[in-house]
């Protein structure tokens, strides 16, 4: 075989990988890509879900060395129903805020408040459903377009989508009691006095 | 990395060893990437390995007790898994619900991994989806009798071994639909378990099984195996 067959042979080869390659990247795209929200609504692609859970895990760390202060600087102190909450826990409670909206889709939250309760009044506020304590709490109320990646749903992929999340936290460990993701913002003049979340 | 040796051969060899490293690299690229559907049985963002009786006889609440073998993620700082019991709420299957469970992940008080917890949630025409977590400690190879039952005035009772543990609120009666198993968000799972015991709530009384339940595993995710009517055993 003279020279120009073997190069002939080396060309044709080379282009058979890259031919194979192509397709492979191809395939392997399409299955990573593929959008995860149901029908209609906003379309969230596996980079971008990649970085909100990034930026969940920031803040959560965030939060985290927050709580940690917190619970060495109160020496075991309780709060009580309807103080406004202490510095550090409004800026634990802004960051949980903000994971909880990268958690379900939302990198940016807006006009965040939040707000001094008992959780049983707080719940029958922000949903009405009824719970079983009865806790000093906070609630937090914050708005973005989320998609609930963090729900349970009977159907596959069909996940809740709305423009408010609501979040209830103990007001002592500021631990999450519950949560919500709703269309329409519930009325909160009933729970009284806001304080800004600052974003 | 494929790389190419030329051999100094008789004419023809050097063209079919490359030609069958092409063929080879094109075959592995289509077992790997174009017959995902069929191989890879990915969870995706969303999966379920369940009983299911959808559309089911109208009724006014279920029992499904869950014992649970195993229910770890691997990321519990982002990651989310469930053991579950759902009842539909309106006459349309699941357009609104109410679920039970166990859930396992993210635990929204800044740590990662503190173990299961108990939960509950809802999805309510003008009222959203909304999840709450009741408290109690939650233990494997352990029975739960899971209960939803409508109570009359757009109110459900949710009970978890005969103890009251919530109401979901402005949720419209009856349910044609209810499911019980598992469901996680990502393929990083180890989850277990057997749904049994099922009842539903018929005409003012209880029975036991779900007459014509079926499996619910769209994506292939789980192992089923048992009798979905009665007694349903899932696993990842």
């Amino acid at each position: 075989m003279n020279i120009w067959s073997k190069r002939r042979n080396v060309i044709i080869g080379g282009i058979a990988v890259l031919v194979a390659g192509s397709v492979a990247a191809a395939a392997l795209a399409a299955q990573t890509s593929r959008p995860t929200a149901a029908a209609g609504t906003r379309v969230v692609s596996s980079s971008e879900r990649a970085a909100l859970l990034r930026k969940a895990v920031r803040f959560r760390t965030l939060a985290h060395e927050l709580i940690l202060r917190r619970e060495a600087e109160r020496h075991g102190r309780r709060v009580t129903a309807a103080s406004a909450p202490d510095p550090a826990a409004l800026a634990a409670i802004k960051d949980m805020a903000i994971e909880f909206a990268a958690l379900n889709g939302e990198p940016n939250p807006q006009n965040g408040l939040v707000f001094s309760s008992t959780r049983k009044f707080a719940e029958s506020v922000v949903n009405g459903d009824i719970v079983d304590t009865d806790q000093p709490v906070y609630v937090a109320v914050f708005h973005g377009s989320f998609i609930g990646y963090m729900a349970s749903v009977p159907n596959s992929g069909q996940f809740p989508t709305g423009n408010t999340m609501t979040v209830v936290f103990d007001a002592n460990s500021l631990e999450v009691t519950d949560w919500g993701l709703v269309q329409t913002t519930p009325d909160t003049t009933r729970l009284g006095p806001a304080t800004p979340l600052g974003f | 990395m494929i790389g190419f040796h030329l051999v100094a051969s008789p004419s023809g060899r050097s063209v079919r060893r490359i030609a069958l490293a092409a063929a080879l690299v094109v075959a592995a690229a289509v077992a790997a990437g174009l017959a995902p559907a069929a191989a890879s049985a990915s969870c995706g963002s969303d999966c379920h390995g369940a009983t299911r009786w959808d559309p089911a006889t109208s009724n006014n609440g279920e029992i499904a007790t869950i014992d649970t073998s195993s229910l770890s993620v691997s990321n519990a700082c982002t990651q989310t898994a469930y053991s579950t019991s759902w009842e539909g709420t309106d006459s349309a299957g699941f357009t609104y619900w109410i679920e039970e469970g166990i859930h396992v992940g993210v635990h929204y008080n800044g740590t990662c991994g503190s173990g299961d917890q108990f939960y509950w949630a809802d999805n309510r025409p003008s009222g959203g989806y909304n999840e709450h977590y009741p408290g109690g400690s939650v233990g494997f190879n352990t029975d739960y009798a899971f209960k939803i039952l409508y109570d009359g005035s757009s109110q459900w009772e949710i009970d978890r071994n005969g103890s009251n543990i919530g109401y979901s609120t402005s949720n419209p009666c009856c349910s044609t639909a209810m499911q019980a198993g598992a469901e996680s968000h990502q393929d990083t799972v180890t989850e277990s378990g057997e749904a049994h015991g099922l009842q539903k709530y018929v005409s003012g009384s209880w029975s036991y099984n779900w007459t014509n339940a079926g499996v619910y595993n769209p994506e292939g995710f789980f192992s089923m195996s048992g009798n979905p009517v009665s007694d349903e055993f899932y696993a990842h």
